[in-house]
């Protein structure tokens, strides 16, 4: 078996060679490892949720052993053991379930994605610096031994995990399939295939090192298709002064032994040539399968992967995304300055230069904002793997599907979004889908169904988590908000329908009978809730009994720019969020009444406080009550005011910049923004302004 | 003052408030803007003018004149806005009169003479002298993290000190 067996690929190398090099600081690496590990294990997990509903797809196998086996060689190359283990036991057991010998059981699956959750583990465990701080000792024993049960139905020895490699050292060689397809193809080439074993002195204090050098002399002019014992054993020194090398070269054998004797302490090296005939019937020892030759579609080397994975996408740091933007923001700002001198210019030609930059500016500008956007997928990726967990726990049959996960959001909201989703999907699973035996009594699929879409609508996005299960009680979220004393009797009787759904956003709700393992952990919707609200969102929910739920967020497109309304008031320049504005109007003095030392005026009877602006601010009275006043009414949750300002400006786009930390939270302000002009204008928190 | 500073001395950029010379070390100066509008901030220190903005960035601006009780000057074309930045955050000061960069030798670094302004003295990091100038060096963080009331005359050494 092909156990402690590696399939090298020259991508791998130079990473290595970085190690060799013990200059090098891994740490400048690990974050692109990190960023490349995350990717696999995702994709393991795609996979490996797919081959659970087509396990015969040969393809999904190939592909989740392809990425085991670049994580493998990843972990390996930054010394991380406890992935490399893991990934290899995985690699064992991927093997078997593609040769055939070994069918995915659920328990089988099961196995499998413990593996990846203990994977995910270790991942978080390299960011944290902690160096395989997590213990993955009983994952890699229930992967070894489902590989050993396998192996033993099919009446063949257990192999023996990482340790006793050394006996291999004198084994004749044994091929993988796939390995034999790149052999083929070497011949193909042209090339010479040699099967080298190396014995490096028996006084050699240093042979990893010697081994290394090997590998690496070897590497320069051709390709390693394997070494034995691994590389990564190899550079471990766990290996017996021999080791083999299948190797690919267009260079003749007399040249590729010469050498290998220019390294120091080489003992003996020995060459076999290998013919295509041998391919087929040297199989001695091993799985060398004759006849029919399943051909695995489409053989790649794992690094070819990782290339096109990369092809696409380039890693830029956040920041200096941030620095991008705020820059062009700095552009648009100039722009408008330099617009508007070429407007007062007599000279047509600086005015139609003034006008081109005009147009491209804004393009520049609708194009760096887009590099704020990222696809809602990396936030959705991870729920169809919860979501079968869950119903796995709880006994259900759920089935979540997935639309428009291409769906793009600011970066920052992403960023935020998964954790309420996190909990709405729960709550769904957990309350909202019925058990199969009360599906069934219902007159429903046994299987659940929950509905995770993302779209646009106008200038949000709406993220909406629908259930086909019970719905909600309406009697029992009162009863609950009484119990709660979260509402008054009085008031329950006034509410109906959404209005009694909304109470389950209320602090210290939860309508779980009893408190389960997975939701009524005491952050309930409440804090979903504040999530939404802190990213100026919206969050609506609908219910049918016997039919279903259905909660939608909707969320800003973007947190950096916003929609606002211009006033001038004491000589300065405010905005007002147009969220908070709810219509613009001009007071005439007549129109205003005093009651109890408060000037109110009172709009389609409704009495409504003026606020003016400047002595709100700064507790200066100087406006003039004896003509006109333009007013804007705001709104902050239930309250509403008019806001006296001393001109309208009109609605603009603005760039929200914060303010400095050092000038702590002021009351009423909530950011500034720059100007056309060039000059700083505060944004106003309506909520906070008295 | 540092012993580090003792021992190579301090370049420094000096400016004028009122009719004192004060200066900070050029390690904590980032620019010198001419003055410019700067947007009001309600419900801060009165001694906070408000916000600038620096090539898209939104910085809070202090007049040291009133920082340091001398009456409001007046903005003329010698008015400056000195940028230094603080813990990674840049901060705006509000000068009368930016006037030269000077190196201070080790030996010419006095510390605040304690005994005279008392606790003051956490807004100074030391008092150079140089033929017959008497220039207080200024400890910028001190200036905004604190709300105490100071008057510039308690920065001051008394005069018998410097003779």
């Amino acid at each position: 078996m092909s156990c402690g067996s590696c399939c090298l690929s020259k991508r791998q190398w130079p990473e290595i060679q970085l190690i060799g090099g013990a200059a090098v600081d891994i740490n400048e690496y690990r974050d692109i490892f990190l960023a490349e590990s995350r990717e696999y294990l995702q994709n393991l997990n795609d996979s490996l949720l797919r081959l659970e509903k087509e396990p015969e797809n040969l393809e999904l196998i190939q592909q989740m052993f392809r990425s085991a086996h670049s994580l493998k060689g990843m972990s390996a190359t930054m010394g991380y053991d406890c992935v490399m283990k893991l990934t290899h036991e995985m690699e064992n057991l991927l093997q078997l379930l593609r040769d055939g010998s070994l069918c995915l059981s659920k328990e089988l699956a099961d196995v499998l994605f413990s593996s990846l959750d203990a994977l995910e583990a270790q991942l978080a465990s390299v960011e944290n610096g902690e160096k395989d701080a997590v213990s993955v000792l009983p994952v890699l024993e229930k992967l070894s031994a489902a590989c050993s049960s396998a192996q033993a139905a099919k009446g063949l020895p257990h192999f023996a995990g990482n340790n006793g490699e050394s006996r291999l050292a004198s084994e004749p060689f044994a091929l993988e399939e796939f390995e034999k397809v790149i052999i083929r193809e070497a011949f193909a080439l042209g090339d010479n295939v040699y099967w080298l074993e190396v014995n490096i002195s028996k006084d050699s204090l240093l042979k990893s090192v010697r081994a290394y050098m090997v590998i690496k002399a070897l590497e320069e002019h051709g390709t390693l298709l394997k070494v034995k014992p691994s590389i990564s054993e190899l550079e471990e020194d766990k290996f017996d002064h021999a080791f083999h090398v299948l190797y690919q070269t267009a260079v003749s054998e007399k040249e590729v032994v010469s050498k290998i004797y220019d390294i120091l302490e080489i003992e003996r090296v020995r060459v076999e040539k290998i013919n295509e005939s041998q391919l087929f019937t040297a199989g001695a020892g091993g799985d060398i399968v004759t006849g029919s030759f399943r051909t695995i579609p489409q053989v790649e080397t794992p690094s070819s992967t990782r290339v096109s994975l990369l092809d696409k996408t380039v890693r830029v740091d956040t920041s200096k995304l941030d620095t991008l933007i705020n820059l062009v923001g700095e552009l648009v700002i100039n722009r408008t300055r330099l617009v508007e001198l070429g407007r007062q210019s007599s000279d047509l030609g600086i005015a139609e230069a003034a006008e081109q930059l005009d147009r491209i500016t804004s393009d520049l500008q609708s194009a760096v904002m887009k590099l704020r956007m990222v696809p809602i997928k990396q936030v959705f990726d991870r729920f169809p793997r919860m979501v079968r967990d869950l119903g796995k726990d709880m006994g259900k049959n759920v089935r979540l599907e997935i639309v428009g996960d291409t769906t793009e959001l600011d970066r920052s909201i992403v960023n935020q979004i998964g954790e309420p989703l996190v909990h709405l999907l729960r709550n769904a699973v957990d309350h909202g889908i019925e058990t199969e035996e009360e599906r069934k009594k219902a007159g429903k699929s046994p299987e659940g169904h929950i509905r995770l879409e993302a779209r646009h609508e106008g200038s949000y996005v709406a993220i909406e988590v629908k259930d086909d299960g019970r719905g909600l009680n309406e009697e029992l979220i009162i009863e609950k908000a009484l119990r709660q004393k979260i509402i008054t009797r009085e008031e329950a009787e006034k509410k109906k329908g959404a209005a009694v759904y909304s109470l389950i956003f209320e602090n210290g709700f939860s309508t779980a009978e009893e408190v389960t393992d997975i939701s009524g952990r005491g952050v309930g919707m409440d804090a979903v809730k504040k999530i939404v609200e802190k990213l100026n969102g919206l969050i609506d929910i609908q219910s049918t009994p016997g039919k279903g739920t259905n909660i939608t967020i909707r969320l800003p497109l973007t947190l950096a720019i916003i929609k606002a309304l211009l006033v001038t008031a004491g000589g300065e320049t405010y905005a007002i969020p147009v969220e908070n504005v709810s219509e613009n109007l001009y007071i005439h003095a007549d129109d205003i009444h005093d009651i109890y030392r408060q000037k109110v005026i009172s709009l389609r009877n409704e009495v409504i406080p003026l606020v003016p602006l400047e002595k709100s601010l700064f507790g200066r009275d100087n406006l003039q009550w004896d003509c006109e006043v333009p007013a804007v009414i705001v709104t902050a949750g239930e309250k509403k005011a008019g806001l006296l300002v001393d001109q309208l400006l009109g609605q603009q786009e603005i760039v929200i910049k914060a303010l400095s930390s050092m000038l702590g939270k002021i009351k009423g302000i909530a950011g500034a923004t720059i100007l056309g002009n060039g000059r700083v204008a505060l944004i106003l928190n309506v909520a906070t302004l008295t | 003052m540092s012993e580090l500073a003792k021992k190579q001395g301090l370049q420094v950029v000096v400016f004028r408030l009122s009719n004192e010379e004060f200066a900070i070390d050029i390690q904590q100066l980032r620019e010198v803007l001419k003055y410019v509008d700067i947007t009001r901030l309600p419900q801060t220190s009165h001694f906070i003018e408000g916000v600038i903005n620096l090539r898209g960035d939104v910085i809070p601006v202090i007049d040291l004149r009133k920082r340091f009780g001398i009456c409001e000057g007046t903005i003329d074309a010698r008015t400056r806005i000195i940028i230094v930045e603080i813990t990674d955050q840049l901060l705006g000061l509000v000068v009368d009169q930016v006037s030269e960069v000077l190196y201070f030798s080790g030996d010419q670094i006095q510390d605040p003479p304690k005994g005279i302004i008392g606790d003051k003295s956490r807004f100074i990091r030391g008092i150079g002298k140089k033929d017959n100038r008497l220039i207080i060096i200024l400890s910028p963080d001190m200036v905004i993290s604190s709300e105490e009331k100071v008057e510039l005359r308690e920065l001051l050494p008394e005069q018998e000190a410097v003779a």
